[in-house]
């Protein structure tokens, strides 16, 4: 038995140790954020700080407005993905329960797992030019409504799997009981399927939350988001080390926290249905 | 799509038509839910697609369409070397980005699958940060890792002033790693949350039977846990001609052209140099190019799944 404990025993700190080793990238980021010139450039790189600042960001937050970049991404990305997750949820519905002639459903299904694969860039040229003539460029609803580009194909197609999970019996006890089919949607369908929901919501929010091309394109001026904020104090040889950790902290922090909150949701929804 | 194996939306039973409606319109309210998602896909992915199709076929300049190319821009690009490297390097990055993932994310789901009790959800959440953290953040972090004066991996292989993503032959390779670093861990979540839903009883009667570990992987585990590493496929395959963000933070996709893969190509053609038809072509050979991966891939991974 003891020996069989101190095997488990060494399996966890190997655990323990790999995981910290794997999420070193992440401390050095932070870390960096709270340097003091000094300890940032030296050599051989400290693992610790010898001192804590704050000044990076104090200087963000009084000369490179910050709170306006975190205010349009917190605008932009709830903005598109609320759009995209009322229409694509019908959408999925649709397609997960409906039969439509000549395999619409399935061909449908399928070409639309093939937009998500095809990259922002692909479009975002075009896409500018027809906002710019809409006069859409540089607005909230604009950038969001760019974003249901890839927000959108990615929720129809994983809503699909999971309301496909629902049992139809289900949904078909209650259409007998006289509910119509919208109602069964909304009160059974959506219930049954809040893990998967719950995930599909917090991918598509961070993809919006951290997407940077068509931001970069779309996002001009007043509507500005964090990635693009981030990308600024980056360029090709050089980059302000300071700002640059600072600013990717505060916007890697408040998807970090949601996706913390509703973790529980998020392991049973990429599960698939497999542990119920 | 659904693990236990229900077929594609096509053999789902027929529920819309419900017969005592007697009007023409009876059971065609199912149309009614595909309409708004079809609408915004026209118009933020149809019509700028076809916009496109339009800037290949005419020079487009100063935002108008002028004179006719024909097929004279699709020749000259598809034989020129620019799309030969950035094709090449899409290739390299998408197959190695998600086979990478697929087997580190295998790996370890398989290590801590084991018996960790209470460490195991604590290690899990902890592992699903990179996954919320922005590709361009991600760049950043990996960009000063690989800083050649301050950067730890500098320091880690005792040689100062090198830099991986300096270097033609290797700076593929050190976006490659960045993706694998940020998406691993999704693949572990949805493959460890299969490995737990393995029988308990079917892995002690390949133990009774004395077989060894890698039996049980082959013969219990690996077919048990297949449709989560098909949809963890899918789902990766989906993303892996999109990397741009951390090529634009850590390399521009340089040195030279090293790391220019068709996102980065599109890119630097349309929006730095403003050539719009080149842009558009090379976009439409992308398009081409998914469209019969994404297919070919549909049919492959159905089948898969009976």
């Amino acid at each position: 038995v003891s020996k069989k404990r101190i095997l488990g025993l060494a399996v966890a700190i190997v655990a323990v140790v790999l995981v910290a080793a794997y999420l070193f990238p992440v401390y050095w980021l932070v870390s960096m954020s709270f340097r003091i010139q000094k300890d940032m450039f030296s050599w051989p790189p400290k693992l610790f700080p010898t001192r804590i600042t704050f000044k990076n960001y104090k200087g963000l937050a009084e000369g490179h407005a910050l709170l306006w970049y975190l205010r349009n991404s917190a605008v932009i990305a709830p903005l598109s993905v609320a759009v995209s997750m009322i229409v694509g949820s019908l959408a999925a519905y649709g397609l997960a329960r409906f039969r439509y002639p000549h395999r619409i459903g399935s061909r449908l299904a399928n070409w639309i797992l093939s937009l998500r694969m095809l990259p922002p860039v692909a479009a975002v040229l075009p896409v500018f030019l027809i906002f710019s003539a809409l006069r859409l460029v540089d607005k909230f609803y604009g950038v969001a409504l760019a974003y249901t580009f890839f927000n959108l194909p990615f929720i129809i197609w994983l809503l699909k799997i999971y309301f496909q999970d629902v049992p139809e019996e289900i949904e078909q006890a209650a259409l007998v009981d006289g509910a119509s089919r919208l109602q069964s949607f909304f009160r059974i369908t959506i219930p049954l399927s809040t893990p998967g929901i719950a995930t599909t919501f917090i991918l598509a929010l961070a993809a919006s939350w951290n997407e940077f091309l068509m931001a970069s394109q779309l996002a001009t001026f007043n509507t500005r988001t964090m990635p693009v904020l981030i990308a600024s104090f980056i360029w090709d040889r050089n980059m302000q080390w300071g700002f640059a950790t600072a600013s990717a902290v505060l916007s890697a922090v408040p998807m970090m926290i949601i996706g913390l909150f509703i973790q529980r949701y998020i392991v049973r929804g990429l599960s698939f249905g497999a542990v119920k | 799509m659904s693990p236990q194996g229900t077929p594609p939306s096509g053999a789902v039973p027929a529920a819309g038509g419900e017969a005592h409606h007697k009007h023409w319109w009876a059971g065609q309210s199912k149309w009614l839910y595909l309409l708004p998602a079809m609408v915004i896909l026209v118009g933020v992915v149809i019509y700028p697609l076809i916009y496109m199709l339009r800037a290949t076929l005419f020079q487009w300049q100063a935002g108008a369409f002028g004179r006719f190319l024909g097929g004279k821009l699709w020749a000259q690009l598809l034989l020129g070397e620019a799309l030969r490297i950035a094709l090449v390097n899409s290739l390299i990055l998408a197959a190695g980005t998600v086979v990478c993932e697929l087997l580190f994310g295998l790996v370890l789901a398989l290590f801590l699958n084991e018996s960790l009790g209470l460490l195991r959800p604590v290690l899990r959440g902890a592992l699903l940060i990179p996954i919320f953290i922005a590709p361009v953040i991600v760049g950043l972090m990996w960009r000063i890792i690989f800083n050649p004066q301050y950067g730890v991996f500098a320091w880690l292989i005792g040689r100062r002033g090198f830099s991986p993503i300096a270097q033609d032959n290797f700076a593929l390779y050190a976006i490659i790693l960045a993706e694998v670093w940020q998406w691993t861990p999704f693949v572990f979540v949805i493959l460890l949350a299969a490995l737990q839903s393995v029988p308990i009883e079917s892995l002690e009667a390949a133990l009774v039977d004395g077989a060894s570990y890698l039996m049980r992987l082959r013969h219990v585990i690996l077919p048990h846990i297949l449709p989560a590493i098909i949809i963890a496929l899918l789902l990766r395959s989906m993303e892996s001609f999109k990397i741009f963000d951390t090529i634009q933070v850590m390399t521009h996709g340089g040195p030279g052209r090293a790391t220019e893969d068709m996102t980065y190509l599109i890119f630097r053609t349309g929006i730095w140099v403003s050539d719009v038809s080149t842009a558009a072509t090379y976009s439409w050979v992308l398009v081409i190019i998914l469209t019969a991966l994404s297919s070919f891939f549909l049919r492959y991974a159905y089948r898969e799944k009976g």
